[in-house]
C-alpha cells in the first residue's frame, strides 16, 4: 500500500513538474518573443508599470490558452494540466470552457489597458477609449456571467473561490498598504493607479494558486 | 477527514464521473473528497451516505471524542 502511495506521489510530482516546466518554457518564450517583436524602444516607452501589467495579462492569456488546448486535445492536455486524466477534461469541458472565456477576457482587457494610448505613452497602439470600452465590456460581461453561471459551479469550486478571494484580498491589502505607505512617506517607488490594477490582477492569480496548493490540489 | 467513499464507490462499480453525476457535483470534487483534500458540506455528505445506504458516521471517520467532564 505504501509503495502504491509513494508511486502515485512520484507520478504526481513528475506530472506537476512536466506541466510547470512546459508552462515556464512556453511563458518565457512567449514573453521573449513579444518583447523582441515590440522592440526595446517600445518597451522603454511603456515603462515598468505598463510592462508589469502586460506581463500579468500575458499570464492570464497563456493560462486560457493552455486550458483551451487541453480541452481541444484532451489526451495531451491531461499530461500538462492539473487533471486526473483525459476523461476529466471531456467531462468537465463546460466548466473549464467557462474558465477559458473568463481568463481570456481578463487577459485581453488587461493587455488593452497596458497598451492604451495616454499622454504618458503617446505611441500606445490601443486608443484609450477602446481600452476603456474593452475593460467595461469585460467587467459587465463578468458580472452577468457570474449571475448566469451561479448554479453551474459545485461546492468545491465555490469553496476554492472563497479561499482564493480571501488570500487575494489579504495579500493585496498587505502589498498595496505597504507600497502606498512607502510612497506616501517618500521611502519607496511611486504607487500609480495602474500598479493597483496590476497588483489586484496578479494577487487574484496568486490567491487562487495558494488556495489550490494549500488543499494539495496542485498535484493530481 | 478520513472516509470510505472510494471503497463504497468501487463496491458499487461506479467511476468517479458516474458518482459525480449521481450527486450533481464535479468529478474534481469526488476526487478531492476521496483523497482527503476536501471535506464535503453536510448536505453532500448526507447525500453520499444515502446513496451508499450508510450513516454519515459510517462513511466519514472522525476520531474526535468529547473530553471527560
Amino acid at each position: 500500500m505504501d509503495k502504491m502511495v509513494a508511486g502515485h506521489s512520484a507520478a504526481a510530482w513528475k506530472k506537476s513538474g512536466i506541466g510547470a516546466l512546459v508552462g515556464a518554457i512556453v511563458g518565457a518564450g512567449t514573453v521573449a518573443g513579444l518583447m523582441h517583436v515590440a522592440g526595446t524602444d517600445f518597451i522603454d516607452a511603456m515603462g515598468g508599470s505598463r510592462v508589469a501589467l502586460a506581463g500579468v495579462a500575458i499570464l492570464y492569456l497563456l493560462m486560457a490558452a493552455f486550458v483551451g488546448f487541453g480541452l481541444a486535445v484532451p489526451r495531451t492536455g491531461a499530461r500538462l494540466l492539473n487533471v486526473a486524466d483525459a476523461d476529466e477534461l471531456r467531462e468537465e469541458r463546460a466548466g473549464m470552457g467557462r474558465s477559458v472565456i473568463v481568463m481570456g477576457a481578463i487577459g485581453a482587457a488587461l493587455l488593452a489597458l497596458a497598451l492604451a494610448r495616454t499622454p504618458s505613452f503617446p505611441t500606445g497602439p490601443v486608443p484609450a477609449q477602446a481600452a476603456a470600452a474593452v475593460l467595461a465590456l469585460v467587467i459587465a460581461g463578468g458580472v452577468a456571467a457570474s449571475w448566469a453561471w451561479r448554479w453551474q459551479y459545485d461546492e468545491l469550486n465555490r469553496q476554492l473561490g472563497i479561499e482564493g478571494g480571501y488570500w487575494a484580498f489579504g495579500l493585496s491589502w498587505i502589498g498595496l498598504t505597504l507600497w502606498g505607505a512607502a510612497d506616501f512617506l517618500g521611502l519607496g517607488p511611486a504607487l500609480t493607479a495602474i500598479d493597483v490594477v496590476t497588483t489586484l490582477a496578479a494577487m487574484m492569480l496568486v490567491g487562487a494558486f495558494v488556495a489550490i496548493g494549500r488543499r494539495g490540489l496542485m498535484m493530481r | 477527514m478520513q472516509n470510505r467513499v472510494r471503497d463504497c464507490r468501487e463496491q458499487a462499480g461506479w467511476s468517479q464521473g458516474e458518482l459525480a453525476r449521481r450527486l450533481g457535483v464535479s468529478r474534481q470534487t469526488i476526487n478531492a473528497v476521496e483523497t482527503d483534500k476536501y471535506d464535503p458540506s453536510l448536505p453532500l455528505a448526507l447525500r453520499m451516505a444515502r446513496l451508499f445506504g450508510l450513516e454519515v458516521r459510517e462513511l466519514f471517520i472522525d476520531h474526535w471524542m468529547p473530553e471527560d467532564e
